[in-house]
């Protein structure tokens, strides 16, 4: 049973009993809870996806450890393809769903986790691949649905993990026994684990020795006791609890925007076999810029880009029902919506193509870090300038509509339908229009912008990939300037006599 | 991985499967964290026991039939990590029972 079917997940989830809050309610059915469903829903339609013929090729790999068929979430990139069928992979699922793949991060968790257990056990002799094969080849044999959590709470910017007054600010050990360790601490932002089986945790960044305590990743299950998720609330969320009976009243009438929660760890008992990390400072970094290199090219490269996909398509809708779709201009801002993602998808194939095995002997294969921070950081940007055209074409009825409920009014329905006619009826433009506010004025820019690592994070990676130098010899070469003629470095400016 | 067997009364039996420490992982919440995974609500855990190292035996509070006891199992056991499997030897065991 290495492929389950959409429905023997939902089947899973009814016994998934994880410890959520949404919004000042404890949930006890994730399937009732109109948010809380939206993410169930959206990880069922990924199940659905491995089902289907024509994304087979996407969708399902052939597992390294077993040789069996799994779905595309539990592997382990081996090869180019695997890599560009992994980004395909991000690309499907938001065209799909519209919001997060949540087995997406879990995914990235894993490859990065594959290649670095492989390394310290090679370098330190320690026994954690092997550990993580076996936790491995279990969630691909019940095609386990795996998120995976990150960034910790942080605290204080200016101190380290040891010196804040709260150490849960940063995720980190209590007790270590002969059967396992117990840990605790907060991880936030964290996308889809109330829905999932397993989350994968990984430290949230690089770490110096002496922070031992904070070096620590594991899988855990997520309706073990002292974990409980405290889900994210907004307007998105009030909203979708008012329309519970009348979902195609919503933007996305089933998946929802994307719903995430802080993890709060209370004493949490995890067992050795599924310890991945435990104090190994000088590898936490890697362990995290592996998961980064992964992500920036999925999350940034692809998944955004089939969110830029089904937005293009609701605002040529718009411009459409509005009787402007054939206006010079329009066209134009469309085509810049389209250069914009399709730069990042190339961004991201390109990622793929010129990934490469790492560490040497591994067997695991990870994308380009340049053209995949070079992905991200493009997308950072041009999601806005995307839903800034999505909201310009789409015209100030994205944020001033009545509700499409409204239409139905016996007394005001009719002058609505009157009021909003176009080019088409008052149905589908409102329709567009509220799918559109979804986007432009939802949660998903300022998602984009973080998702991966803000921007910042990629500008700092710029300066560590790009060589410059080389750059600056070239120039020399091509001007004909020698190199002995090239402005020496100025020495730093001596004090004054 | 681990095989554990949930005993309720003299008939009622099912095996799960999880990774090692899983055995491990169900004392910590039971006995430490007095909760069944899966279930929240304080005091459902009257009583709470290992015997030999591989027999975890409890009490769950109120009047419950053998067969809801083996339905809170059933949720309990994958909240942690173990899924049912189709039998075999078991190295662990769950017995259940409710409070008289």
């Amino acid at each position: 049973m290495a492929l389950i079917t959409s429905q023997q997940y939902l089947e899973s989830v009814k016994k998934l009993k994880p410890r959520v809050y949404v919004g000042g309610k404890w949930v006890k059915n994730l399937l009732e809870n109109p948010v809380t469903k939206s993410m169930v829903m959206a990880n069922a339609a990924v199940y659905d996806l491995a089902e289907q013929p024509e994304n087979k090729e996407v969708m399902v790999a052939t597992s390294h450890l077993t040789g069996e068929h799994i779905n595309r979430n539990l592997n382990v990139a081996r090869n180019i393809h695997d890599l560009d069928m992994r980004q395909e992979m991000a690309l499907l699922t938001s065209q799909t769903v519209g919001t997060c793949n949540y087995r997406c991060v879990g995914c990235d968790a894993l490859n990065s986790l594959a290649s670095t257990t492989w390394e310290m056990d090679r370098d330190l002799g320690t026994k954690y691949n092997e550990r993580f094969n076996n936790w491995l080849k279990m969630a691909q044999s019940k095609d386990l649905a795996v998120s995976g959590a990150i960034t910790d709470a942080k605290g204080d910017r200016k101190k380290r993990p040891s010196q804040q007054e709260d150490l849960d600010v940063h995720l980190h050990l209590v007790e270590k026994r002969d059967d396992g360790i117990v840990v605790r601490g907060y991880k936030v932002s964290q996308s889809g684990a109330i829905g999932a089986h397993e989350t994968l945790v990984l430290p949230g960044g690089a770490l110096r020795e002496g922070e031992e305590q904070f070096a620590l990743s594991f899988a855990v299950p997520n309706g073990t006791t002292g974990l409980t998720y405290i889900c994210q609330y907004n307007a998105y969320s009030a909203e979708r609890e008012m329309f519970a009976d009348d979902p195609d009243e919503l933007g996305n009438p089933v998946y929802g925007q994307r719903e995430t929660s802080t993890m709060v760890f209370d004493n949490v008992f995890i067992p050795w076999e599924r310890v991945f990390l435990f104090g190994e400072t000088r590898y936490a970094g890697r362990l995290v810029s592996r998961f980064a290199k992964a992500h920036r090219m999925n999350c940034g490269g692809a998944c955004k880009v089939g969110f830029a996909d089904v937005i293009i398509g609701g605002t040529m809708l718009a411009a459409e029902y509005t009787g402007v779709d054939k206006v010079p201009h329009i066209q134009e801002k469309i085509i810049d919506m389209v250069r914009l993602s399709e730069t990042s998808h190339a961004c991201a194939i390109a990622a793929a193509m010129r990934g490469r095995e790492e560490p040497k002997g591994s067997g695991v294969f990870l994308p380009d870090d340049l053209f995949g921070n070079a992905a991200k950081l493009n997308i950072a940007h041009g999601f806005w300038e995307i839903i800034k055209n999505a909201g310009d074409i789409g015209g100030g009825l994205v944020v001033t509509m009545p509700r499409l409920k409204d239409l139905e009014d016996p007394e005001v329905g009719p002058v609505l339908k009157k009021v909003f006619r176009a080019a088409a009826p008052a149905e589908k433009r409102l329709k567009v229009a509220k799918f559109l506010q979804h986007w432009a004025s939802g949660l998903h820019g300022v998602g984009t912008w973080h998702g991966a690592g803000a921007p910042q994070t990629q500008r700092f990676m710029f300066t560590v990939l790009t060589d410059f130098e080389k750059k600056k010899k070239m120039a020399r070469k091509l001007m004909g300037m020698k190199e002995e003629e090239a402005p020496a470095t100025p020495e730093p400016k001596k004090a004054a006599k | 991985m681990e095989a554990i067997e949930v005993q309720i009364g003299k008939n009622l039996r099912s095996t799960y499967i999880g990774l090692g420490g899983t055995f491990a992982s169900i004392i910590h919440c039971c006995l430490r964290k007095k909760a069944l995974p899966g279930f929240h609500e304080k005091g459902l855990i009257t009583k709470a026991e290992v015997k030999d190292g591989n027999l975890l035996r409890l009490v769950l509070s109120g009047k419950r039939k053998q067969d809801k006891l083996m339905e809170m199992m059933e949720i309990a056991l994958p909240n942690i990590g173990a899924y049912p499997d189709t039998g075999g030897s078991a190295a662990f065991f769950i017995e259940v029972k409710s409070e008289k």
